[in-house]
């Protein structure tokens, strides 16, 4: 079982398109409270900069402009669709340069891991294309997708590895206090987090999973079934913490992941 | 074994001897809005002191209430799981709460907390956050009715513990002309 290169595009450059408009609708709704009456208003935020030089503050100020904003945004949503169509050099530049912008907006990040997932997947996608001007494109999108892995599989390596030094996730603990103080928290009496056997078992099984992320290059059945269970895992995390974005950022690695299994395999390993 | 494989091998070792060896986390709020650039990859990684927003309200016979804890709270539903706005915005807001204590960590002793930008965001919040505690007992904050707030670093696992405030705002007055 292999997915070959253009397949794997196909559906990374999907994904991100979806990815991109979950995300581009809920800064769509987000305006309102940037400007006016919002809590973050750019004539508070600009003190951010203040020791930057003048032209850079000058951009912003216009970037930020409620009416640019809504400008930046549906230009935005504009190039995330004609993803699905497929990406060139222009759509994954100004969409990289996009995302940068309206993080900084949020201060550098909104939603932690997910943003930095975005920007993983549109770094591959620029990878692919700047490379695909030196090298043959076969080259230049194998290391795109390569780059997007590698970050991915570390991103659960590391969760897992840090969760598996501290005692309160390996005793369960940490598990009951995080979904307790959760935004759908906190926990009923009841319910079944509560019970260390439980929360131990869940723990242990996401921390040995996280951990046995590298696996997945093993071949592509072991990053099919890797991707199933992160699939599952991305939708406990929505469904306890309320982290939608989450599940979209990391599907949209799945391709890559199993591609660059099946590439791997191909060099010998399985 | 190809020279790919042990690459590969090479590369999970070395982040688990860094993770070993890392003494310390890059936290400057001057690295800021390059922070997209640094992920650190620890999600719920450990369970320790939270920081966290109070409220307290004073009414018109200036008694203040009792200082209310925020913790961002939401209803599910399915639909939030390709639009969710709402929730993310709590996130953020909660985050924005974050930074304030860890600026406020790092803060040297001649700056001044109102010069923060994570501060007046928060001033912000906090009357947001208080006008809507207002709004469930009147339709308007009334003339003389206030607020304030502070931030406290709240041990999930010791509520009644060592819980330091580390910031109490000065009395705040609520502007009739914000939040409209």
């Amino acid at each position: 079982m292999t997915i070959d290169l253009s397949d794997a595009l196909r559906a990374f450059e999907c994904l991100c398109a979806l990815s991109l408009l979950i995300q581009c609708a809920e800064f769509w709704r987000l305006t309102a409270a940037q400007e006016g009456a919002g809590v973050w208003r750019w004539n508070i935020q600009r003190d951010d900069l203040k020791n930057a030089p003048r032209w850079l503050r000058g951009t912003c100020d216009y970037l930020f402009r409620p009416q640019t904003q809504r400008l930046h945004l549906g230009f935005r949503i504009l190039l995330a669709v004609t993803l699905f169509w497929g990406s060139n050099l222009f759509s994954s530049t100004i969409l990289f340069l996009s995302t940068i912008i309206v993080l900084i907006r949020w201060r550098g990040t909104f939603n932690g891991g997910s943003d930095f997932m975005t920007i993983v997947a549109l770094t591959g996608l620029l990878i692919g294309h700047l490379a695909s001007i030196w090298w043959p494109p076969a080259l230049a999108w194998r290391a795109g997708l390569w780059y997007v892995t590698i970050h991915t599989l570390t991103s659960y390596f590391i969760s897992g590895a840090i969760k598996l030094g501290h005692v309160h996730w390996r005793s369960g603990r940490a598990l009951t206090v995080f979904l307790d103080t959760a935004i759908y928290g906190p926990l009923p009496a009841s319910s079944l987090w509560h019970q260390s056997a439980i929360t131990r078992l869940a723990a242990w099984s996401f921390i040995l999973w996280e951990c046995a992320a590298p696996l997945v290059l093993l071949g592509p059945v072991w990053a099919i079934g890797f991707c199933m269970i992160a699939a599952v895992f991305h939708g406990l995390v929505f469904w306890y913490f309320g982290l939608n974005r989450f599940f979209w950022a990391w599907a949209v690695s799945f391709p890559a992941l199993i591609f660059c299994a099946s590439d791997l395999r191909l060099a010998g390993i399985q | 074994m190809t020279l790919t494989a042990a690459l590969v091998l090479a590369y999970f070792l070395a982040i688990l001897i860094s993770l070993k060896l890392r003494r310390h986390d890059v936290q400057s709020r001057h690295l800021h809005f390059l922070r997209v650039f640094f992920p650190n990859w620890r999600f719920y990684h450990a369970v320790g002191h939270r920081p966290t927003l109070e409220l307290r309200i004073r009414d018109e016979q200036e008694t203040w209430s009792d200082w209310i804890p925020h913790f961002p709270r939401a209803h599910r539903h399915a639909l939030q799981f390709i639009h969710n706005p709402e929730i993310n915005l709590q996130l953020v807001e909660q985050t924005l709460i974050e930074h304030l204590a860890g600026d406020l960590a790092e803060m040297s002793d001649d700056e001044d907390v109102t010069d923060l930008v994570s501060y007046r965001l928060t001033i912000r919040l906090a009357s947001k956050l208080a006008l809507q505690q207002v709004h469930s007992f009147v339709p308007q904050p009334t003339q003389g009715q206030c607020y304030q707030f502070r931030i406290r670093l709240i041990h999930a696992l010791d509520l009644q513990g060592d819980n330091p405030t580390v910031l109490v705002s000065p009395t705040l007055y609520f502007d009739p002309d914000e939040h409209r």
